[in-house]
């Protein structure tokens, strides 16, 4: 058997009755913390039946206070509503009039308004008017000055280009008429050529041709040609 | 040599011919029988020909190779004279011209003769190189030329009425 320390046995000792002891003191402090939320739990249960009874009966009372309220208030509202309607209805009448003689007055005030406006919007058109016929004026003289002379310079160009065309086409017409005259007369003495040649080769005789060449044989011998 | 067959020969193609009948002659010399001289000269030779070769051999007493050889080389020289005609001769028209050159140029000469119609009339000679223009048209041309502006003139008149 194993023999412990004296200390180490000590220790062993008074851990275990310390242990005891809380055990003891926390089963204490729990049967204790039980009984007092039980005690509680009765004394809320019998407060809360207390308290349903007062609130149902400050309820009912609420209600019948309202009820009362809401039904004054609808009295009052009823009262002030026709009230309200009949000042409406006088107001409205008084407006009315008001309107109606302050649009009159209106209309009065701006037609007129509108009259003076006319006359002066006229009158300043009017003098508006004179004002662009006189620059409308200058401006037309100038542009007809300006076009006048744009016609005339363009008339003359015109002119000078036709005289210029006209000169040329009067050239080539004259070049073209002399050389197909030129043209004919070629073909004219072509024509008469081959015809005296044609004329001239069928009216020689045979006997003529003949003379010819002995005439052709004497000037070749009186030139020389045989020696 | 001199031989009657030169004043025969009046153009190129009669020489031709000529030369062609006399170098059969020749070669006949040396064949018998249908080739014979004797039988050549009276079948393959022109009658004219022959007769101014039987003629001459006969006259001269030559041998007739001698003969023929001297003939061809006499033909052989004759010189060639270019003619253009603007018409086509006849025979008789040829000889008058052959004898007129003969006569009176010389006898060894031998015409060309070409046609050109375009000469009108006249002749155009060419002989050792020298060129003659006796054509009408030549004269027709100058002519024409310088009367061209007068003949303008005779149209317009002309057409003008």
């Amino acid at each position: 058997m194993i023999s412990l320390p004296y200390y180490v046995f000590n220790s062993i000792l008074l851990f275990g009755i310390g242990s005891a002891l809380l055990i003891v003191g926390v089963g204490v402090l729990y049967i204790r913390t039980i009984r007092k939320y039980l005690t509680e739990k009765e004394k809320r249960i019998k407060m809360e039946d207390n308290l349903d009874a007062k609130v149902a009966e400050r309820i009912k009372e609420a209600r019948k206070k309202s009820e009362e309220i809401i039904e004054k208030a609808v009295q009052e509202a009823e009262e002030i509503t026709q009230s309200a309607t009949n000042f409406t209805q006088k107001t409205k009448g008084f407006l009315e009039k008001d309107v109606d003689s302050t649009s009159k007055e209106y209309l009065h005030y701006y037609q007129e308004i509108l009259n003076e406006v006319g006359k002066e919007a006229v009158e300043r058109m009017d003098n508006v008017s004179e004002d662009i016929k006189g620059d409308l004026k200058i401006k037309v003289e100038d542009f007809t000055k300006s076009l006048y002379e744009k016609i005339v310079e363009t008339h003359s160009v015109a002119s000078k280009a036709l005289q210029d065309t006209y000169k040329k086409a009067e050239l080539e017409v004259e070049d073209y008429k002399n050389k197909r005259i030129q043209d004919i007369e070629n073909s004219l003495l072509h024509l008469v050529e081959r015809i005296v040649k044609k004329v001239l080769e069928r009216e020689i005789s045979l006997e003529e041709h003949e003379k010819l060449v002995i005439k052709s044989f004497e000037e070749a011998k009186r030139q020389k040609m045989f020696k | 040599m001199d031989t009657e067959l030169t004043y025969k020969i009046k153009t190129l193609e009669d020489q031709n011919r000529i030369k062609n009948e006399l170098e059969l002659l020749k070669e006949s010399l040396f064949e018998g029988g249908e080739h014979s001289f004797e039988t050549t000269i009276k079948t393959n030779v022109r009658a004219f020909v022959a007769e101014i070769v039987e003629k001459e051999i006969a006259g001269k007493k030559m041998p007739q190779k001698e003969y023929l050889e001297n003939v061809l080389k006499e033909i052989k020289k004759l010189e060639t004279m270019k003619v253009y005609l603007s018409f086509e001769p006849t025979l008789l028209t040829l000889e008058k011209f052959s004898e007129y050159v003969k006569t009176n140029v010389s006898k060894y000469i031998v015409m060309d003769i070409t046609y050109d119609p375009s000469l009108i009339a006249g002749t155009k000679i060419i002989y050792k190189g020298i060129y003659k223009d006796f054509s009408y048209l030549k004269l027709f041309e100058t002519n024409w030329l310088s009367n061209r502006e007068e003949i303008k003139h005779l149209i317009a008149e002309t057409q003008n009425g």
